[in-house]
């Protein structure tokens, strides 16, 4: 289908979407957030194969799930004001300059290889890897499978703090994501939640928090 | 005052219905006017010409939620001068027509199609009454209203991150469902 064509069937969608139901219309006027809210539905797809591979790599999404609760319950104390210092900002900027270099030199070392325009990973392959985008180009590469002990640095990552991102500032240059397996897909770039574990999607993210050390060392290793 | 009383002054064909209107939901019109068209005067006009609708078609409907009737209006007025004037490019409502090209399916039939049997806005309110209700409000401020996403971030007390990655799971599953449903 040409873009053309798909632009047309969106602005015609665009235009169904005019004639929605007046109860949700006045719904989404009213409506104002809840402090409860219903857990985010995952949509991985169901197939005997993946079901093994999500075994696979169900040690890791644990952690990775364990690390939201300790995260979350970290976020509750009382903020020990770090994050308002007066060179909070700078430092900021400064960890996100060495995350786009380590992203940039990493994606031109041998344990990345590019995807072809428009391809996607292999959510579903059992291996846990990395995957980063030039939010620029557009560009993609995927990592090689982490070893053992590359995954034991990411679970350490997402039990860390990280460095948390001041809203309104400099977005980065390159995306970068987890690829768990089983279809699963997580960044160190947003604070461990339910609600921020993808499905099987690359998805777009302004960073809450930039990653530590732990992280930047595993990339440097990959580079 | 209430909507209730408000389409009775439509009825009553007294012109107090649209001030009243006005200010009742004139801010939330220029807002949802001016999210399609990055124009004030623009959207202003809009609604203005939206209120002349709305007093026309009043007697005969009478809207049980005249905020969402309105929007219906302006919204519609909205894209039409919108395509009028820029034929979908970037910034205003083409941010948002370009999102829901990922809602589109490989195939299928033509709008043209579909069109007299209704069966996609149909499909779209059965669509939309399976969604949880945080996530309806979210598509509906977006795709309807077109807000900005901060907006709706700030609206429902998320992260943009957070929205930004609900739109586009709810903006697949709308993909995965009109596969299904062979529409689109």
């Amino acid at each position: 289908m040409s873009r053309k064509d798909t632009n047309r069937r969106a602005e015609y969608l665009m235009d169904e979407i005019g004639g929605i139901d007046e109860s949700y219309l006045d719904e989404a006027i009213r409506y104002r957030g809840s402090t409860v809210r219903e857990p985010l539905r995952t949509t991985t797809r169901r197939k005997p194969i993946r079901v093994l591979l999500a075994a696979a790599s169900l040690v890791l999404v644990l952690a990775v799930g364990t690390a939201a609760v300790l995260t979350m319950l970290r976020r509750d104390e009382p903020d020990n004001g770090d994050f308002y210092t007066a060179d909070g900002e700078s430092k900021y900027l400064t960890e996100l300059n060495r995350l786009d270099s380590l992203l940039q030199d990493c994606t031109q070392g041998d344990a990345f290889r590019p995807l072809a325009a428009g391809a996607e990973p292999d959510y579903f392959d059992g291996s846990v890897r990395l995957t980063v985008e030039n939010r620029q180009t557009g560009e993609r590469f995927v990592s090689r499978p982490l070893t053992d002990s590359e995954q034991r640095q990411v679970q350490a990552e997402f039990a860390a703090s990280g460095t948390p991102v001041p809203t309104g500032t400099q977005t980065p240059d390159y995306l970068v994501w987890v690829l768990l397996g089983d279809g699963s897909v997580v960044t160190p770039c947003l604070n461990p939640s339910v609600g921020n574990v993808g499905a099987a999607v690359l998805f777009d993210y302004d960073p809450e928090r930039l990653p530590s050390d732990i992280f930047t060392k595993l990339l440097t290793g990959m580079q | 005052m209430e909507d209730y009383q408000i389409v009775d002054l439509y009825w009553a064909r007294d012109e107090r219905a649209i001030a009243e209107s006005d200010v009742k939901y004139g801010r939330m019109l220029r807002s949802l006017s001016q999210s399609c068209l990055s124009s004030r005067e623009d959207a202003e006009e809009c609604v203005n010409d939206a209120y002349l609708d709305a007093w026309n078609a009043m007697p005969t409907e009478r809207p049980t939620y005249l905020g969402a009737f309105l929007s219906k209006i302006v919204r519609r007025i909205s894209i039409d001068r919108f395509r009028h004037d820029h034929r979908l490019k970037r910034g205003g409502m083409g941010k948002a027509v370009e999102e829901l090209t990922e809602c589109i399916p490989d195939a299928g039939p033509g709008p043209a199609e579909e069109l007299e049997a209704g069966r996609l806005r149909s499909a779209l309110n059965g669509f939309l009454a399976r969604l949880p209700q945080e996530k309806r409000v979210m598509f509906v401020q977006r795709y309807f209203y077109s807000m900005p996403v901060r907006e709706i971030a700030d609206r429902m007390g998320l992260s943009e991150s957070n929205v930004k990655v609900s739109l586009h799971r709810i903006r697949e599953s709308l993909r995965q469902f009109l596969e299904k449903e062979e529409l689109l």
